[in-house]
């Protein structure tokens, strides 16, 4: 699904020594995975094709515009940034066409505790009514590993915490929610 | 999964070694969840298997993994709900159906039938009490909930009944038929008059006021009993049993009777009957548990809910292979739980019912489901003669056969423990063995992981090392850095290691009690010789007890597992002839004993210090040192006989007060003195017999014959003990033979009296 970090940092490497028209590969290996991400942090009602493709549209373009910083001084992975320009850009596209944001993704900054309110709200709403146990910190962490497959890593980067604690805090996140379904055994049937 | 599993385990190890900041469940976590990604169906009990350690934690979290990946099959959804709220119910079983799908109307009809009223819901339906119109008569209608069905589960509820409907048998449940009625799957048993087992049990823990925490799940008027029973009030259902032809009178209304046990092993008897009927048939029931057995108002006990009944000549349709686990985890067998029922796990579930009946408390009793499941994969219950001395040894062993971990340990068929049972009704001798503590601890080894694949020859010393050394061992384990899991896992595992400990140590006691064994058979030759492997024994004994003490000293709940290692060590100097150490052993074990605070001292304390008072006193006499002999037998005397004037008839007392006045007699009287020492003022004891009229006065004559009149009278009272015999016929043959005295005296010493 993903290229190697190996490959990646080669290519890196290229994009460094001049090859811009290499970010368009890049963006390719990683297209799916960004997809991944938009399906996770946007509604329902929002997720067409075509949005999806303007919003990858114009983190293709922000992603260029600071590549150069990035190559500079790389201080997170790859992926870790070009999501965190796309996730950017799905922000964007969200309060253009929110008619009536939530007051939560309005007064709460943190790109990944929205999207998982969002996600849950307009996803699964039966299950999200039921899952108030669950804190925000932690429906991030499990949408992160699960519903944009990042790796334990990436998450750690995401959420600038020790790769130690962010293991730590997604198989306690993965224990809580076991509990919350298994007390609320409906929250199991599918929607 | 095509792949070994032990190649995949250690293809995980060694993902997870490479990678030491990550826990091992997140680590297994992200190859489950990306076998979903690659539109595979792994199931949990994969991982839990390849990795038991971790299995608690692995249930805990895995099933949220397949939430979040969109997969979980809702049979495995539902089991973990299941297992889940019957934890948190204690005894109680919420059925599934209950779980799957919200409750739904109870119609008025079903086809043919009129629906009485509903009477409980089960592994996957509801059952009502319904009339068949066209014929007339009252049946149990078990419906599938119309919602929700899928083609395997439509199968499976098939099956179950095909399974059922070839079985007739007077203790199963007959099952008339199987229909179909507007998309509701339906099937036609016989309506059973009676109550589930798990109720009387339940109406038990209310009298008793329970160990387990009441059943608090049981909503509406369902009841707790998933099955097509109809039941009585629960006043009044009991009294008007009365005997049927052929079948033994159950009656279980009051515990710890005879007639309790007795009823306990005619139910018994009838169900293991029926398993063998269906086992005959190549019909496995796979989840017997108390609600799914039902006594009626005859004397009958009812087999009902063939529901996960599965037939062994359908191989290729294996449930178990996609799914996860079915059924209630607290009466699984071991190989149940790694997806492998066979027949010999419905007797294993059975027994746990049985044990559950005997001693009114759950086998497996953890509130947790982690917890539950390491049980019933590493632990043995509580021995039920511990859990209840008063249940006959006879039933206790039984029982313990029927659950072994190890399905070739137990009964390999429904009619052998069907027979064992009779034969324990009708008072013959049973066909099962009880399993030694040593035996027990060997089981033990062989599942755990560590230690087993090794040879028996090593074993002995793994065995010392691991309970000697039981601290490192919790100390190496890999959790150790893990802060928050480590505490609770660490807990879990010194739990462990102390069950372990005391069953090593009941293990060398008993290696300890065939040793004394010997050495009192050979008191009777008045031989003394000591052979080299009994040495040798002997010493790796020792030195067990040694290392025992100096591992534990200090250790709170222990100390009268220390005390009885300075005992044993004593007793082995002494029988080794090293006196002095002998001494120094049984003093340490005497001071403890002394140090111990008044709720810790056991019912025999009196009896067990002046035990070791005449021992130390032993040491004494055996190097003539006559003076420190005679004050410590005066002490055991004197606390003795003050314990005797309170509790004149205590067995244990009396044999020990003619033990001390035996070995009184043996001593010279110190000089000038002819009348008995000061301390010596009598109590209440026989009548003593008339003066021998033997050649050889002993100077203490009149402690050897209270001594003997004592045994004689022991002897009269249980004729069967043979330690009051031998100590008797000891007792005479020192009067006639003094100069053999020294001899005999040394070989009681090492007589095991624990």
């Amino acid at each position: 699904m993903t290229t190697s970090a190996p490959e990646i940092s080669k290519l890196i490497e290229r994009l460094r020594k001049g090859e811009s028209e290499l970010l368009h590969d890049l963006f390719a290996q990683h297209e799916e995975r960004l997809k991944l991400m938009m399906d996770a942090r946007m509604p329902e009602g929002l997720k067409s094709d075509e949005s999806k493709s303007i919003i990858l549209e114009k983190a293709r373009r922000k992603a260029e515009e600071s590549l150069a910083e990035y190559i500079e001084s790389p201080s997170e992975s790859f992926y870790v940034w070009l999501r965190r320009h796309a996730g950017a850009s799905v922000e964007e596209h969200l309060k253009k066409h929110e008619s009536a944001p939530s007051e939560e993704a309005e007064s709460k900054s943190e790109d990944d505790t929205v999207s998982i309110q969002f996600f849950l709200r307009k996803t699964r709403k039966e299950r999200l009514l039921d899952m108030e146990d669950l804190e925000a910190r932690e429906a991030g962490i499990l949408a992160l590993r699960h519903f944009e497959q990042l790796d334990n890593k990436e998450v750690a980067e995401v959420l600038e915490i020790t790769p130690a604690e962010a293991s730590r805090s997604y198989v306690q996140a993965l224990k809580k929610l076991n509990k919350i379904l298994l007390d609320k055994p409906r929250l199991w049937q599918q929607s | 999964m095509n792949t070994n599993p032990t190649v995949e385990a250690v293809q995980l190890n060694e993902t997870a070694a490479a990678d030491p900041e990550r826990e091992l469940v997140d680590v297994l976590a992200e190859v489950y969840a990306q076998r979903f990604r690659n539109k595979e169906d792994p199931a949990i009990r994969e991982y839990s298997e390849m990795f038991p350690e971790q299995a608690g934690e692995i249930w805990d979290a895995f099933p949220a993994v397949a939430w979040l990946e969109g997969a979980l099959s809702p049979f495995g959804a539902a089991f973990i709900s299941e297992s889940q709220a019957t934890m948190a119910a204690g005894a109680g079983d919420i059925s599934v159906a209950k779980v799957i799908s919200p409750r739904t109307e109870t119609p008025d009809s079903i086809g043919d039938f009129r629906i009485v009223r509903e009477i409980g819901r089960g592994g996957m339906g509801v059952v009502y009490e319904a009339v068949q119109q066209s014929l007339g008569r009252t049946v149990a209608l078990k419906v599938l909930p119309p919602s929700n069905l899928n083609e395997s589960q439509i199968g499976r509820f098939h099956r179950e009944a095909q399974s059922a409907g070839r079985l007739h048998h007077t203790n199963i449940v007959p099952v008339f038929g199987v229909g179909e009625h507007d998309g509701m799957h339906y099937y036609v048993m016989q309506c059973i008059q009676g109550q589930g087992l798990d109720n009387i049990l339940n109406s038990f823990h209310e009298v008793e006021g329970g160990f387990v925490s009441t059943n608090q799940t049981t909503e509406g008027n369902t009841g707790s009993s998933n099955t097509g029973v109809k039941e009585k009030s629960k006043n009044g259902s009991t009294t008007e049993r009365t005997v049927n032809v052929g079948r033994r009178r159950i009656e279980i209304q009051t515990y710890e009777t005879t007639r309790y046990w007795q009823s306990v092993a005619e139910i018994g008897r009838q169900v293991t009957d029926a398993l063998q009927h269906a086992h005959d048939q190549n019909t496995l029931h796979r989840d017997i548990k108390p609600a799914n057995l039902l006594l009626d108002v005859h004397d009958t006990v009812w087999i009902t809910d063939f529901g996960l009944a599965k037939s062994l000549e359908e191989d290729a349709f294996d449930i178990t292979q996609t799914g996860e686990v079915l059924g209630t985890p607290r009466y699984m067998s071991p190989e149940q739980l790694r997806g492998k029922a066979e027949k010999r796990s419905d007797l294993y579930s059975f027994g746990l019912t049985l044990y559950e009946m005997l001693s009114l408390r759950p086998a497996f009793d953890a509130q947790d489901r982690a917890s539950l499941l390491n049980q019933v994969m590493y632990e043995q219950p509580p021995p039920l003669d511990k859990v209840n001395p008063r249940i006959p040894q006879d039933l206790v062993t039984i029982i313990h056969k029927a659950i072994a971990k190890e399905p070739e340990r137990r009964y390999q068929s429904g009619a052998l423990l069907r027979d064992d049972l009779e034969r324990f009704i009708e008072g013959r001798p049973i066909l099962a063995r009880r399993t030694s503590s040593l035996m027990r601890l060997w089981l033990w080894s062989k599942r755990n992981p560590v230690i087993a694949g090794l040879s028996a020859a090593t074993f002995l010393l793994v065995l010392l090392s691991a309970v000697i050394g039981w601290k490192g061992y919790a100390d190496t384990r890999r959790e150790k850095r893990k802060v928050d899991v480590q505490l609770d896992q660490t807990r879990k595992e010194r739990g462990r290691a102390e069950d372990n400990l005391n069953l090593a140590l009941q293990a060398f006691d008993e290696v300890f009690q065939q040793i004394g064994g010997d050495a009192s058979l050979d008191a009777g030759g008045g031989k003394l010789a000591l052979s080299r492997d009994m040495a040798n024994m002997m010493e790796s004994l020792l030195i067990f007890y040694t290392h025992f003490i100096e591992r534990n000293a200090d250790r709170k709940g222990l100390e009268l597992e220390e005390i009885r290692a300075h005992t044993r060590m004593g007793q082995l100097y002494l029988r080794l002839g090293q006196f002095p150490e002998a001494r120094a052993s049984l003093e340490n074990a005497l001071i403890l004993y002394d140090e111990l605070p008044e709720e810790k001292r056991p019912d025999l304390f009196t009896r067990d210090k002046a035990r070791l008072l005449r021992r130390i006193g032993t040491t004494y006499m055996t190097w003539f040192e006559t003076s420190q002999a005679r004050d410590l037998f005066g002490r055991a005397k004197l606390i003795l006989g003050r314990a005797l004037e309170k509790d004149s008839e205590n067995v244990e007392l009396l044999f020990e007060f003619a033990n001390v006045c035996q070995e009184f007699a043996m001593l010279a009287p110190p000089k000038g003195m002819h009348e008995p020492a000061p301390e010596e003022e009598e109590h209440e004891l026989p009548p003593k017999p008339a003066a021998a009229g033997g050649k050889l006065i002993p100077p203490f004559k009149e402690d050897a014959l209270t001594a003997q009149s004592i045994f004689r009278r022991l002897i009269q009272e249980s004729p069967k003990h043979p330690e009051y015999k031998r100590s008797l016929a000891r007792s005479l043959r020192n009067m006639a033979e003094p100069h053999l005295a020294f001899w005999s005296t040394l070989q009681d010493m090492a007589d095991p009296v624990h």
